[in-house]
């Protein structure tokens, strides 16, 4: 079996003044296509810096990550851009949209940047809209961010990070701003995107609840993995559709 | 060209988006280049303002001087006694030196020709034929456009205090003299009056370095003074009320003293005048004024048709100083500022005005590089602000997939963009307020064009450079970093 995600002894070390934190401390973990997996820890155990390496947002000190069989590590700052816009799709605790700039503006910026579709403005605007469809968000294509509920700015999230058509979505504490029953909603979502598109997902938590949506559940503390099961307790989705 | 494409859509996008940061960017921008451009204009304008009034100060100036150093030798008058021709004997050579009487004294008994005959002297040259009168400058007072009039006898004359005695340049002036020449002040006193003059009184103003020599820093109104012999009494002082003239000893103005010309007339038994001053009421009006007081001078002297003028008139003595190695506007202050080039050390004017002029240089420069400085800041300022403002934002495009090079020439082009259209409206701006300055207040201004573009030039760069600094900062870093920057 190939795996999407394959990190080998992977450690991260962060200076904070004159202390050294060890943020992840040899991590090794694999990942295969299809799977949806949920990361959970208290706060500091790692798993943010963890993902953010995972989304190559930010570098190990050591070890190696090999997305889709391709070292990343090794890539140049060029390199690592399109692997971010092309196979990595990354869903933020806050949202981070662009603020004064319509939900389809926003869903549209990864393929702006993808230099090897090249899509023409007119097709790039469709497939935002039906990105937007897809997350349930017809109608307010034309919406600002602040004049979006956090469901709903969490909803034109992922759908930026379907844009590409990425082969994993990583997500950060995605449900951290949102209110229950939104919470339920977007998790929801995900399960759905990885049943119907089979899209690998890793989802960073802490609360057992949002965790349980996950196929396999890892647990970290102290920038290690401490557990890592099949989640057969699966909570099943309520509704065929979302 | 693909980049570049998308990175102008995304700039004018974020410019249109971030209304508010674009406004208070090109406000930023625009009032930058704005004030130095005003700045550079009013200075350069006071330059050029200064200069011109130092130029036109004694344009509308004519100076009828006696005899013509041009014309072939006159006739001798009869009364005139040639120092040539005049060869005293050994002794008395020897009574000369033993008695060495002043021949300021008109009391005194000469063997030797006296400063009155002297100034009949057909021989000295300019300046010092006797064939000009008191009546000569009623005459002139009367030609339409003519504005001041001031006959004058020029000589040296050493002036006593009650202790301290002091070779000085006597004038002896019309009561006009002060409106003519418009730098005087008065820390003392005042010049001698229409009266006195009238009466031929014995007053004298004395200029500020003689004050200084017989009085100290005293105020000597009222005072007493010798000339001649003669007692006089001290009516006002005079210093210079510009800085481009500062009183120095061995000056023609303030190392001088000043009388009624009929006093000195009266007392010397004189006649005859050295110059007549004039001044038209509009530098327009000299050229036709000269023609009239040449005609008039002619009619009155009695000169044939054939024969050459028996004076000189002259309003400007610019050829004269053309040859002097002085700069040209300086020879141009020189000549606006002296009415008889004879009258005055060209060099101490020369040098004075030289410094003037640098001072104001480096004055026009420190100017334009403050206002540079403090409009570069204030762009800076804004620049830095708006895209450290924007680091988040930075951090969400690189994470969606915008290399490195994408988000630079984004905000660089956004930089370019603000700074361009910035500017160009700081230009408009400047010009439009030096313009109302000049409406307004009635200052001059002097656009220059090189100013208007280094000011556009320094600013556009100072605004794309801290448009593009802090950027590059945040693109350079990991996106993990820029997306946790908490503005």
């Amino acid at each position: 079996m190939s795996f999407v995600i394959s990190i080998r002894n992977l450690s991260k070390t962060y200076s904070m003044g004159e202390q050294l934190v060890r943020a992840l401390q040899s991590v090794s973990l694999d990942i295969g296509h299809g799977e949806f997996v949920s990361v959970i820890g208290p706060s500091g155990s790692g798993k943010s810096t963890l993902m953010h390496i995972l989304g190559c947002l930010d570098r190990p000190s050591n070890g190696t990550y090999l997305l889709d069989g391709q070292d990343v590590s090794r890539l140049s700052d060029d390199e690592i851009s399109r692997v971010r816009n092309r196979k990595i799709g990354f869903v933020f605790q806050g949202f981070n949209l662009l603020s004064r700039t319509s939900a389809l503006e926003n869903v549209e910026l990864p393929l702006l940047y993808d230099s090897e579709t090249r899509l023409t403005a007119a097709e790039r605007r469709r497939a935002a809209m039906e990105a937007l469809h897809t997350v349930g968000l017809q109608g307010r294509e034309r919406h600002h961010p602040n004049q979006l509920s956090g469901g709903q700015q969490q909803r034109v999230a992922i759908a930026r990070a379907l844009m590409t058509r990425p082969s994993i979505l990583l997500a950060d504490e995605p449900t951290g701003n949102l209110d229950s029953q939104t919470s339920v909603d977007v998790m929801e979502l995900f399960q759905r995107l990885n049943r119907e598109r089979n899209l690998t997902i890793v989802l960073i938590t802490h609360e057992h609840d949002v965790a349980a949506y996950g196929s396999r559940i890892i647990v970290f503390k102290d920038g290690r993995i401490t557990s890592d099961e099949i989640n057969d307790k699966r909570k099943a989705t309520v509704t065929g559709s979302v | 060209m693909r980049r570049l494409e998308r990175s102008l859509m995304q700039a004018v996008a974020a410019l249109k988006k971030n209304k508010l940061q674009t406004a208070l960017t090109m406000i930023g921008m625009t009032i930058g280049v704005a004030t130095v451009l005003t700045m550079i204009a009013l200075g350069r304008g006071a330059q050029g303002a200064i200069s011109d009034q130092i130029r036109s100060a004694g344009m509308n100036l004519i100076v009828v001087t006696a005899g013509n150093y041009q014309a072939p030798r006159e006739r001798l008058p009869d009364d005139a006694i040639e120092p040539s021709a005049w060869h005293p004997s050994r002794e008395e050579g020897h009574l000369i030196k033993t008695l060495l009487h002043a021949e300021d004294d008109p009391m005194a008994v000469h063997d030797h020709p006296l400063a009155s005959q002297r100034l009949g002297d057909s021989e000295a040259g300019l300046g010092a034929a006797a064939t000009l009168t008191l009546s000569d400058a009623q005459e002139i007072r009367k030609i339409p456009a003519v504005q001041y009039v001031s006959p004058g006898v020029h000589m040296n004359a050493h002036i006593e205090g009650s202790s301290v005695r002091w070779f000085t340049r006597l004038h002896g002036d019309d009561v006009a003299q002060p409106s003519i020449r418009r730098a005087w002040v008065f820390p003392h006193g005042r010049y001698f009056n229409e009266r006195e003059a009238e009466a031929s009184e014995q007053v004298v103003v004395l200029g500020s370095v003689v004050s200084e020599k017989l009085f100290g820093s005293a105020d000597p109104v009222g005072k007493t003074v010798k000339l001649w012999h003669q007692p006089f009494k001290v009516v006002g002082v005079i210093a210079s009320g510009s800085w481009i003239l500062q009183p120095e000893a061995g000056d023609d103005q303030f190392d001088a003293i000043y009388v009624p010309v009929t006093t000195v007339q009266r007392l010397l038994n004189l006649s005859k005048l050295n110059d007549i001053t004039i001044t038209t009421k509009s530098t327009g009006d000299v050229t036709r004024v000269v023609h009239a007081i040449a005609d008039l001078l002619r009619r009155r002297h009695r000169i044939n048709p054939k024969m050459p003028d028996d004076f000189t008139v002259s309003s400007q003595a610019r050829k004269a100083l053309a040859s002097g190695g002085l700069r040209p506007e300086v020879a141009a202050a020189v000549v606006g500022n002296v009415s008889g080039l004879e009258k005055v050390t060209l060099d101490q004017l020369g040098k004075t005005l030289d410094r003037a002029s640098q001072t104001m240089t480096a004055l026009l420069i420190s100017i334009a590089a403050v206002s540079l400085l403090v409009g570069g800041i204030g762009i800076m300022n804004v620049m830095m602000l708006s895209v450290t403002e924007r680091t988040r934002e930075i951090g969400i495009l690189r994470a969606v997939g915008a290399t490195a090079r994408d988000v630079l020439s984004q905000f660089l082009l956004e930089a370019m963009g603000l700074s361009i259209v910035g500017g160009l409206l700081g230009i408009a701006c400047g010009v439009v307020t030096s313009l109302l300055v000049t409406q307004l207040l009635h200052w001059s201004i002097d656009l220059s064009p090189i100013a208007v573009l280094v000011s556009f030039a320094i600013s556009a760069a100072v605004g794309i450079f801290f448009g593009y600094y802090p950027a590059r900062q945040a693109a350079k870093a990991l996106p993990i970093e820029s997306l946790r920057f908490e503005s």
